[in-house]
Order: structure tokens, then sequence, then C-alpha cells
């Protein structure tokens, strides 16, 4: 009361005066208000997001993050409370995912099948280019090397990263090259015709790349394709797919329904062209099978 | 036997002397061994895989990012010197390259790779990230990561963007760009682009070559021509000339954005320095197919879609995962 008295007297100038009381108290009330209500009922009744897509794709080296935040997150806030975020790093990525339910994950396929049996989550949908769920990947290399054995500590340009380079080359080169991928010194570039021009110029012996973007070099530059040779093919490699946490909220369930309906705007569609994919669908028999499930 | 018989003492300290000299050759071959497991087999032939790195100015984004990516992708040691400091002295420089003695000097900028000329005259040098690297002296010990894409990449990635750009502008002075221009146009033939150039000798001249050229090309290529780009009223008038005839300008620096380019093509710093950390190893390893001039493996797309929807320019939609920054 003494303490209220004093405010009185600094407020009125020494003048009793229990309107300026209220109106202290209230001003106070308000200014307390954005503090306050976090913490009695958590951040979300201050409009921050409730569910986040979390986008992790070692498949790709562009440093597009800052554009896909800034696009996705445009195109959420005005669906509902969610926002989007990419991650560049493995760990990273791991450390921030895992144990969350108000998620949904937008991964690449091959990454999926690393993380599935210690991360538990369902794949729901599948990216598709042209109609298509999978994706061909190729090693390409210069003319001149005619088998692998030639490769012998050659440096191979990817877009990917260096541990998913090296662990699909095994895979795409089969158990008995295992030795011969380990002395390949892998060069990680932001785009598949970045590995394919820098296999051109002669940096690199060869190249892992796709055959959309080899059918592409030879349409837009046929002296570069010229140079090269396709070494090896995998047909069974599915573009990004989407899964949803074991244990997941409503809430995740709702974000999950407005990226498969992503595709049937304009806005939409232009956001997913960013990370590589024109629509999603949901995934059949073969896909599930060639994700292990 | 018999000298056994007759002195045990002597044959006892005989087989001490035996035993123990066993052990020292045995405890020798484990340590060898040892070594030699731990020990990579390439790194077996005394290789130095030490590394200066001197650096124009690490307060310079691109030069930071540059040592940043090298550090993290190169597989042997480094010490690093920062010669845009104001507290840089010469001798410093000069005493670590004496006490070091590093297999490998990587230059970040021009004014590195001079001081690296100077002071370690016989060391394996790689120069990155200098400003028309041709002015400089090379030796047969120096390697160079061109700071520019070469013409092929960025037609290349037009004709990847825009599949109906057929017909480029370029206006250039022959002084700067005369051999430049030669390669570009053999290069643009097998990307089935037809490149139009005007040559210009003074500054006052772009006005006319570029309405000349106008009604006969589909886009405008602006390349880093001392003449044509002589200041920044001349800049400007070349952006408002194109964008009223609705042809789009494609460029070569992030600076072009804030006056009006379309798809600007610049070299991805982090894949340089990946670049040079690879190449410093195939040097140190002494891999024989190390190419001396290397042009830079990755590319940074800028792209401003409003502005080419706008022009009515089609565009590859599957290529737009590979834009790294959409200008608007």
């Amino acid at each position: 009361m003494i303490y209220l008295n004093h405010i009185q007297k600094i407020i009125c100038g020494g003048y009793v005066c229990r309107a300026s009381i209220r109106a202290i108290v209230f001003y106070l009330f308000l200014v307390f208000i954005p503090v306050l209500l976090p913490c009695l009922y958590g951040i979300e009744v201050l409009g921050a997001p409730r569910c986040t897509v979390y986008f992790y794709n070692p498949e790709s080296n562009v440093d597009n993050f800052a554009l896909l935040k800034t696009k996705l997150d445009m195109y959420l806030k005005n669906l509902g409370p969610y926002q989007f975020q990419p991650f560049c790093d493995r760990n990273t990525f791991e450390a921030h995912a895992r144990g969350k339910h108000d998620c949904i994950l937008i991964l690449s396929s091959w990454y999926y099948k690393e993380l599935k049996d210690f991360f538990p989550m369902k794949p729901v949908l599948v990216g598709t280019v042209d109609g298509e769920s999978v994706q061909k990947k190729i090693l390409a290399s210069k003319a001149d090397i005619k088998n692998l054995s030639q490769l012998k500590n050659a440096s191979i340009a990817s877009a990917g990263s260096e541990e998913y380079t090296r662990k699909y080359l095994k895979l795409m080169m089969g158990e008995n090259n295992a030795r011969l991928v380990d002395t390949f010194r892998i060069l990680s570039v932001p785009k598949d015709i970045d590995a394919l021009i820098s296999m051109g110029f002669g940096l690199v012996q060869a190249a892992l790349t796709t055959e959309y973007s080899i059918t592409k070099l030879s349409i837009i530059n046929q002296g570069l394709y010229k140079k090269l040779t396709i070494l090896v093919r995998n047909e069974k490699s599915l573009h990004p797919i989407v899964a949803i946490p074991a244990g997941h909220d409503a809430e995740a369930l709702k974000l999950l329904e407005i990226i498969e309906n992503m595709e049937k705007t304009t806005e939409g569609k232009s956001c997913m062209q960013l990370f590589g994919v024109e629509g999603w669908r949901i995934l059949d028999k073969k896909d599930l099978e060639l994700l292990g499930k | 036997m018999t000298m056994h018989m007759k002195n045990p003492v002597k044959r006892t300290e005989g087989g001490a002397h035996t035993t123990a000299s066993g052990c020292l050759l045995f405890s020798v071959v484990l340590f060898a061994l040892i070594i030699f497991m731990i020990i990579p087999g390439d790194m077996c032939a005394g290789e130095n895989r030490n590394v200066l790195i001197i650096n124009s100015n690490a307060s310079v984004k691109k030069y930071s990012q540059m040592q940043t990516a090298f550090k993290a992708s190169f597989e042997g040691t480094s010490d690093e010197v920062d010669i845009g400091s104001k507290w840089f002295e010469e001798k410093a420089v000069e005493k670590t390259v004496r006490s070091t003695k590093p297999g490998l000097i990587f230059c970040i900028g021009s004014k590195a790779y001079v001081l690296a000329q100077e002071i370690a005259k016989d060391a394996h040098i790689i120069f990155s990230l200098g400003i028309n690297w041709q002015r400089f002296p090379l030796t047969n010990n120096t390697y160079v990561i061109a700071n520019e894409p070469p013409p092929v990449v960025e037609l290349t990635t037009f004709r990847y963007l825009f599949p109906d750009i057929r017909r480029v502008g370029v206006i250039y002075s022959k002084t700067h760009n005369k051999e430049w221009i030669q390669t570009a146009m053999n290069e643009a033939k097998d990307v089935g682009i037809e490149i139009i150039g005007s040559a210009v000798k003074k500054d006052t001249e772009v006005k006319t070559a570029l309405q000349n050229m106008m009604t006969k090309i589909d886009a405008l290529w602006l390349i880093p021509d001392p003449v044509v780009l002589a200041n920044a009223e001349r800049v400007k008038e070349i952006f408002t000339l194109c964008d009223r005839a609705k042809k789009p300008v494609f460029s070569y620096d992030r600076l072009f954005a804030d006056f009006g380019a379309s798809l600007i093509i610049s070299a991805d710093i982090t894949t340089m320095g990946k670049q040079a950390a690879q190449t410093a190893m195939n040097i140190l390893t002494k891999k024989d197919d190390v190419e001396k001039i290397q042009n830079p493996a990755g590319s940074y797309i800028a792209l401003d879609v409003k502005k080419i929807e706008r022009y009515g320019i089609k565009l590859n939609s599957k290529a737009l995962s590979s834009i790294n920054e959409l200008i608007e």
C-alpha cells in the first residue's frame, strides 16, 4: 500500500488519485499478457506454429535453404499454424526431429531407408516427376573409361553428400566393388548438371547423376554428351517421400493433407518444384517394396 | 655342447643375451607393425600434408567462406595467415613458411598469391578467387582454380533453364574480350545458341549497339567488360533499354540483381573450397593428373521468375530445384 501511495504521488504529483491506480494496474496487466500467457498455456497462444514440416535431402547439395524456408513458410502460414524447417546436416536433423510428434517429414528415399529402423515413422506419400515415382540413377564416366576397374583412385562428382554418394555407389556397384568405392575421392557439387560438366572438363573421372540429367544434356549440349559413357544404371530409386512420425498428433494429419494437396494450387506447385518434385501420390505396394517395407 | 658343459655360467649369460636381443627385435618389429597399421598407406612415403592458407582478407565474406570450405574438406593439417589484417607483417609470414615448411600454399585472392610468389617461389601454390587470374605470372608449381565459370557452363545453363532461348546478344570491347567472344561463339554452337556479338570501342557506343541488336536477340548476356560497364549510368541504361524491349539480361554477379538482371550465374564458393582441398590432396599425394588450370566445379544460380514470366519466356520448371536464390 505504501508502495502504491508512492506511485500515486509520483504520477499525480503528490495528490492521491485512485483512478490512476486503476489505470496503472490495467496497463500493467496489458503489458504482462504477452509474457504471462505463453508461460501459463505455452507459446501457441501467440500464434506460433503448432506443426512443422522437416526436410532433409542428402541427394541434393543445392544451397537453397533460405529460398525454401521463405517460400514454404509463406505458403504454409496462409493455411494454418505451420512452418517449414529444412536441414543441410544429418546429425542436426536427427537431433532436432527425433521424438517429435507435431511434425511431418519430407526425406530423400535413400535416407528414409537409413533411418527407418531407429526412427519410428510411416511413409505415406512419394514425389512424382512426369507421373513417375521412380528415378534412374546413373554412374557415368569419361568415354575412355570402359570398365569399373579403371576407376581405381578416381575422383567422382556427385550432387549428393559424401556419405550418400559412397553408400549409394556401393549399392549400385555391388559388394564386390565395395573396396573400389573406398578408393574414390568424392567431389560434392551443387547440381547434377555441375557433376556432368565437371566430368566434361576432366576435373573428375566419373559422375553419379540421374537419367533425366543425361537426357537433358543430350538435348542441350551434344559435345559434352558425346564425351561420356554410362557405366552403371540403377532403376530402383524413389523420389523424395513424405513420412509421418509414430504417435503423431492430430495437427500432423492436417498438415499431411495440406502437403498432399500442394499441387492443386499454383503457389503449392511452385513450392514443390523447388525440392524437385511435381506432385505427390500415396505409396503403392511396389514403392513400399523399394523402401524395404 | 662341450663348451656348454665346460662353462655353464657363460652359457647362461649367452642365453640371456640371446633372449634379450630376441625381445628387442620382437619389440621393434611389433612397433613398426603398429605404426604401419596406424598410418594410412599413402602417407608412408613421407608426404608432407601440411598446408599454409594465405587469405587476402578474411573479413571479405567470400574469402572466409572459401577458407572454411577448404578446411572442412582437407584431410591434412593447415596453418592460416590473414594478410588483410592491419597487424599483418610480411616477415612473420616468411617465418611461418620457414618454420612450418608447408607442402603447399593455398592462396585466397590475388594479394595472397602475389605474396606467396615473393616469399616461396618454389612451393606448390593453389591460387583461387583471383579476379582475372590471367594477368598474374604462373610457374610450373602454380595451380589455378578460376573464378568465373567458362562460357560453356553459362550457355548450358541458359538452355537448361530456358529451352526456347536461341539467340543471345553480347556487347564487348576487342581490347578486353576478343578471345573470350571467339571461344564463346564456338562453344555456343554445341549448345544450339547463336551469339550475336557487337564490338564497341567506347562506352558511349553501347546504347546504339544495343538498340541495333535488340530485335535480333532473345536475351542479353552481360559479361565483365570494363568498356561496356564503364559506370553505373551506362549499366542503368542497358537495363532500362532491355526492360523496355522485354529482353532478359543474364549476368555474372549478384550486384546486377539490383539493376534488374533476370538471371545470374556465378561460381559456387563452397564447391570451389572443396575442389581446392581435393586438388591439394592430389598434389600432395603426387597424383600425376592434376589439372593446372581448373574451372570452378559448381555454379550458383539466382533467378527472377516473375520477370521471366512477365517477359513471356518459357522456363523449364524441372530446373527450379537447381536455383539457389529467387530475385524478388
